[in-house]
């Protein structure tokens, strides 16, 4: 083992390092999982909220409260979070930008057309019970027409990545597709029923608390599908890093991979815009955390790494929204600008600047 | 192809052939046609420099002969076996190509990215068995990077990323080793030891190497072929000696103000003035040689073959001291370092092309 291309100590350090990171993390989102059920319009004791998990807290309403309502939101959020963390990985990738994301790429823009489209314009059942009565199988075919907008906007981006090898105009070119299907929504918007509209535009507004324990496999499930797609790709992720013409010479196929891996981040994204609505900053501010913690490069450490720091990120805005009490509830997107926005833009700085790499 | 190499198993001797190959781009059902029947065989442990203007093709030909790009006619076979018939994964294991492609490399070290070399042996998890190490520390070991493993490679110099990204070919251990412009970015030592590294690895481990170059120099000093694609995307091979004296360099690169010159070697501007002749004697060759080269920088024509002189220098060294004695119409001046000899030439020069020519 002399002959290592890595010395020892230095495989050590890294190794270690990344241990520590993944415990860490672990940690984390365990403890603010148990927050995120402890805290709330009812305080409930940390103990006894996990009590309530098996059924045996000392209030029986207590029990409700934890399994029925808060479960579903803590893994909804937790879920989502590592879902946009991995599409965001995946498009940072493709895309070779560190400023690449689900928002930044006018995916999620994507996803409310597609939304928009079965709420807004679809279906003739009355206004407001549309989203809160919309059956299991409506729930399924709005996550489908989230991840079709999705994919659509991101075979449209591919289009133009071609023509400009410029990363920040291709940001420019995903900020103006965001404008387009902006416009078609309000446009729907604006035949859209007033019950409709309202119904769409509080679904706009982002929240974990709109997955029921019904639903919740619906949400798991897609999100898995598109996890172990991604999961799979690791090593085509890898060579892409080095560009198109490097990975095919190593023997990538470049198209097939790059279209799963496509399919996969449309999914996510797609899905979590369905049930979540537009989530912000996540998906670009979760890898660039988990590039820098844990000083790699490689899918193999980034892809669970994004998707433990998303989900830390998401159920930490979520317990934070929860934070006012009383009933009140704080959105979550501006929570997570409040986390994200920073991390982003010290990103950038460090690009301009040289010294790090993103 | 010749029938009886159509009839015989695959020539084990060749590593790349090709075959009435025409080159080109396929842009919906029209197709632009760059090069045309180009025919080359390629056997193992030969060094190849691919030169010729921006343009004529270079990148289209290398693009072709891995695979990248299909051809238009003809055909290609690696190792004996027709390219088309190959998939991503076999082609990746006959050849592997250094592009001059930028990347960010983010946190990737020296011997992650060498190890991007093991590609096509790794499972679909990527894990690198011993042998696979055993062949990435080699790699390294050979391209002189041994100690740069744990560094990242974009901290690396313009010259040791092109030895890294060398080793991550050579890692790729496929018989055919392709390097796309490898010393565009860098210095002169660094181009030299670039060439040198191709070498080494065409005759240490009898790879079979193109190098596509700029620097036709560099190609003529150490490559054992030369490759030239002329503006008209004209195909041809021999020994570089061959290639410079028979004119083919100069009918590829020549134009209105650089002209080949075979003589040298080199690529020279043509002077427009009157030609100055000068003849230089001596005994010392390395005063000679520098001298020489004074003359030429001045734009003065050496040992005409007319034997009629406008001057005439004679270098004499003792020890370091180099001193010159230069004879024009009769008076005779003389110089102790090449500074003044410059001086006093080029006074000479400039009284001469101001009289009108006596012709």
């Amino acid at each position: 083992m002399s002959d290592s291309p890595v010395p020892h100590s230095e495989l050590r350090a890294g190794t270690a390092r990344r241990r520590a990171g993944f415990i860490l993390l672990g940690v984390a989102g365990a403890l603010l999982l148990g927050a995120d059920l402890a805290f709330g319009s009812v305080r409930i004791p940390f103990m006894e909220a996990s009590k309530a998990l098996f059924g045996r807290a000392s209030d029986s309403a207590w029990n409700d409260i934890v399994r029925i309502f808060r479960l579903p939101k803590a893994l909804t959020a937790a879920s989502a979070g590592a879902a946009l963390a991995l599409a965001g990985l995946i498009l940072q990738t493709i895309f070779r930008n560190p400023l690449a994301g689900p928002d930044s790429l006018g995916i999620g823009a994507g996803a409310s057309v597609g939304v928009g489209i079965v709420v807004l314009l679809a279906g003739g059942s009355s206004g407001a019970a549309l989203l809160s009565g919309l059956g299991l199988a409506g729930w399924a075919g709005l996550a489908a027409a989230a991840a079709l907008g999705s994919f659509a906007v991101l075979l449209l981006i591919l289009a133009a990545a071609r023509r400009v090898e410029n990363g920040v105009t291709l940001l420019i070119v995903g900020l103006l597709v965001g404008y387009l299907a902006g416009a078609l929504v309000s446009l729907m918007v604006w035949f859209g029923s007033p019950q409709k509209t309202q119904v769409f535009l509080g679904w706009t507004y982002g929240s974990f608390s709109g997955v029921t324990l019904e639903r919740l496999p619906i949400l798991l499930g897609a999100l898995g599908m598109g996890a172990a797609l991604t999961g799979r790709s690791a090593k085509p992720l890898d060579a892409l890093l080095l560009g198109e013409r490097y990975a095919e010479s190593v023997g990538i196929r470049v198209k097939p991979a790059r279209a799963r891996v496509l399919v996969a981040a449309s999914i996510l994204a797609g899905t979590v815009t369905a049930f979540c609505g537009p989530i912000a900053f996540l998906g670009i501010a979760a890898p660039q955390a988990a590039r820098r913690i844990f000083r790699s490069s490689a899918h193999r450490v980034l892809m669970p790494a994004s998707a433990l720091i998303g989900a830390v990120f998401a159920l930490t805005a979520d317990v934070v929204a929860q934070s006012p009490g009383g009933g009140s509830v704080l959105p979550v997107n501006p929570i997570l600008a409040l986390i994200g926005a920073p991390i982003v833009l010290s990103v950038f700085l460090r690009g301009a600047s040289g010294k790090d790499p993103a | 192809m010749k029938s009886s190499e159509a009839l015989s198993p695959p020539a084990a001797t060749a590593v790349l052939e090709a075959c009435g190959l025409s080159a080109g781009w396929r842009q919906g059902k029209s197709a632009t046609r760059l090069l045309r029947n180009i025919t080359l065989t390629l056997p193992p442990g030969r060094f190849v420099a691919l030169v010729g203007p921006n343009g004529a093709g270079k990148s289209t030909l290398l693009r072709t002969l891995v695979g990248m790009q299909s051809p238009l006619a003809g055909t290609v076979r690696l190792r004996g076996l027709p390219i088309k018939s190959l998939t991503v994964e076999d082609r990746a294991r006959l050849a592997a190509c250094v592009f001059t492609d930028r990347f960010d490399s983010g946190w990737f070290t020296v011997s992650d990215i060498v190890s991007f070399g093991r590609y096509p042996y790794t499972d679909a998890r990527n894990r690198l068995t011993e042998s696979d190490r055993e062949i990435v520390s080699e790699a390294i070991r050979e391209t002189g990077l041994s100690g740069f493993e744990s560094r990242r490679f974009a901290e690396l110099s313009d010259g040791e990323k092109q030895k890294a990204l060398t080793a991550r070919a050579v890692a790729q251990d496929a018989p055919l080793l392709v390097l796309d412009e490898p010393t565009a970015f860098l210095d002169a030592p660094a181009r030299i030891e670039v060439f040198h590294l191709a070498a080494r690895l065409a005759r240490t481990r009898g790879k079979a190497v193109i190098v596509s170059t700029h620097d036709v120099d560099l190609a003529l000093r150490h490559a054992e072929e030369l490759w030239i694609l002329d503006r008209e995307h004209r195909f041809s091979s021999g020994a570089p000696e061959t290639m410079a004296l028979s004119g083919a360099l100069g009918r590829a690169f020549d134009g209105p103000v650089v002209r080949f010159d075979p003589a040298s070697g080199a690529f020279r501007a043509l002077s427009e003035s009157v030609p100055f002749a000068v003849g230089i004697s001596g005994d010392d060759p390395v005063a000679l040689g520098w001298t020489f080269r004074l003359a030429e920088r001045l734009g003065c024509v050496i040992e005409p073959e007319d034997g009629h002189y406008d001057a005439s220098i004679k270098v004499s060294r003792t020890g370091h001291a180099i001193s010159w004695e230069l004879e024009a119409a009769g008076k005779v001046t003389r110089a102790a370092s090449f500074e003044t000899l410059a001086e006093l030439l080029g006074r000479l020069i400039d009284s001469a092309r101001k009289r009108p020519d006596p012709t």
